[in-house]
């Protein structure tokens, strides 16, 4: 899977754990502040990543990928 | 007959389901053996099972009185996966979940989802972030809430409050900074935690340092902002503010402070404090100088119940919280 495919899976879970439009999403938007902290958000957003990438995300390390891009980037490297 | 003893009275009218993840600790396993031996619930422990009968026969107990899940039992992992991964809003597939379900906790959470266990309870070796994690992946949360919180119970020697020396308080131990949607959501729980644990018709008072306007800011707008939420959703249930903490409990400051009707002014039995800073500091002031029993503090806004316990906790205080939850899960599979 590309890059590009990863970034675009992230975005499309983001739109489902925040509850925001896809559109409005890109690799640079700041999860914490663009986005939202809610445990329960980002328990959703690890639970996808796992199903697709068998990745596991530790909700404690969620905190330290400050955008979309850099998560995508974490799963790429765990892949 | 204490509140306590009321409560374990219930729990034996119909016992429930109750697994316990943490079994091999040696103060879970006594209170599980308890508590089970009782009548008070159907204790499941959930683990390396020859490990645990090994450990349940070393310390005296009688092993008809639990029932043993082996986590390394495949089959039955795979026809828990099966039912869960078919339930509507889980989040978790196959794969995954044979990963985390090496852990008891999750292993038993499933078990829950599933329908083979009724309450989780775990709390002595795993933390309160591990459980509620846990809790928030495989449990999930209740349609409608916006936030998992907590509320205590506490017996207050001297109080004469509306139920004598029992007051609900929360959130106390969870929810750290709650925005208004999850303080209504916190209101929401708490009210329907004291109506299936104690049968109370909850009066919930939203607590502030103003009452009804006495004063003005940010802090004040974010309780009241929280108690529109909470009418607008629920509006069968009584709670009101935003209120100080004498005018929400004492009818004589209600009834100089409050000029308009309330079901909650002076006589409430559920507080809910703005947040973490007074819930955790309330619940300590009322321990130290009103030496005050608190129970819980119990979970609310999952799906279904599940409990951690604190990992200092004796044998009695695990016991009570077990019956505590039994009794709330009993309610709740009732509605």
């Amino acid at each position: 899977m590309t890059r590009e495919e990863v970034v675009a899976k992230m975005i499309e879970y983001a739109a489902i754990a925040f509850e925001k439009d896809a559109s409005t999403i890109t690799e640079d938007t700041n999860i914490a502040e663009e986005l939202g902290v809610k445990s329960f958000q980002r328990v959703t957003m690890s639970s996808s990543i796992e199903n697709e990438f068998d990745v596991m995300i530790p909700v404690a390390r969620f905190g330290n990928f400050k955008t979309i891009g850099d998560l995508a980037d974490y799963v790429m490297d765990e892949m | 007959m204490s509140v306590l003893d009321r409560i374990y009275e219930k729990a034996k009218l119909n016992p429930q389901k109750v697994a316990f993840p943490e079994a091999a600790n040696e103060k879970m396993m006594q209170a599980a053996y308890e508590t089970g031996k009782d009548g008070y619930i159907i204790p499941i422990l959930v683990g390396d099972a020859e490990e645990l009968k090994k450990l349940a026969v070393e310390r005296g107990y009688d092993l008809s009185v639990f029932q043993f899940v082996d986590i390394n039992d495949e089959a039955y992992r795979d026809k828990l996966i099966d039912i869960y991964v078919n339930l509507p809003g889980t989040m978790l597939k196959q794969k995954p979940l044979i990963r985390r379900m090496k852990d008891p906790l999750y292993y038993a959470m499933v078990m829950q989802r599933a329908g083979d266990a009724d309450v989780t309870f775990a709390g002595i070796d795993n933390t309160t972030g591990d459980v509620l994690l846990a809790g928030q992946t495989v449990i999930g949360m209740k349609e409608g809430l916006a936030t998992i919180s907590s509320i205590g119970l506490a017996d207050i020697p001297g109080y004469a409050g509306s139920e004598g020396t029992l007051l609900a308080i929360g959130d106390s131990a969870v929810c750290t900074n709650p925005d208004p949607e999850q303080l209504a959501s916190i209101a929401i729980a708490a009210c329907d935690t004291v109506r299936n644990l104690l049968d109370w018709e909850p009066r919930c008072a939203m607590i502030s340092y103003s009452t009804l306007g006495s004063g003005e800011g940010e802090l004040i707008d974010k309780v009241k902002e929280a108690l529109r939420i909470a009418n607008e959703q629920r509006p069968d249930l009584a709670i009101d503010g935003e209120f100080q903490l004498d005018a929400a409990i004492v009818p004589e400051v209600a009834a100089k402070k409050v000029k308009r009707e309330s079901k909650v002014a002076g006589k409430a039995n559920v507080l809910i404090w703005p947040d973490l800073n007074v819930g955790n500091t309330a619940v300590k002031l009322i321990q130290q100088f009103g030496h005050a029993d608190a129970y819980g503090p119990m979970l609310q806004g999952f799906n279904s119940i599940i409990c951690d316990c604190s990992r200092g906790a004796p044998v009695s205080e695990i016991k009570g919280n077990i019956v505590i939850s039994a009794v709330r899960a009993a309610a709740e599979n009732k509605a």
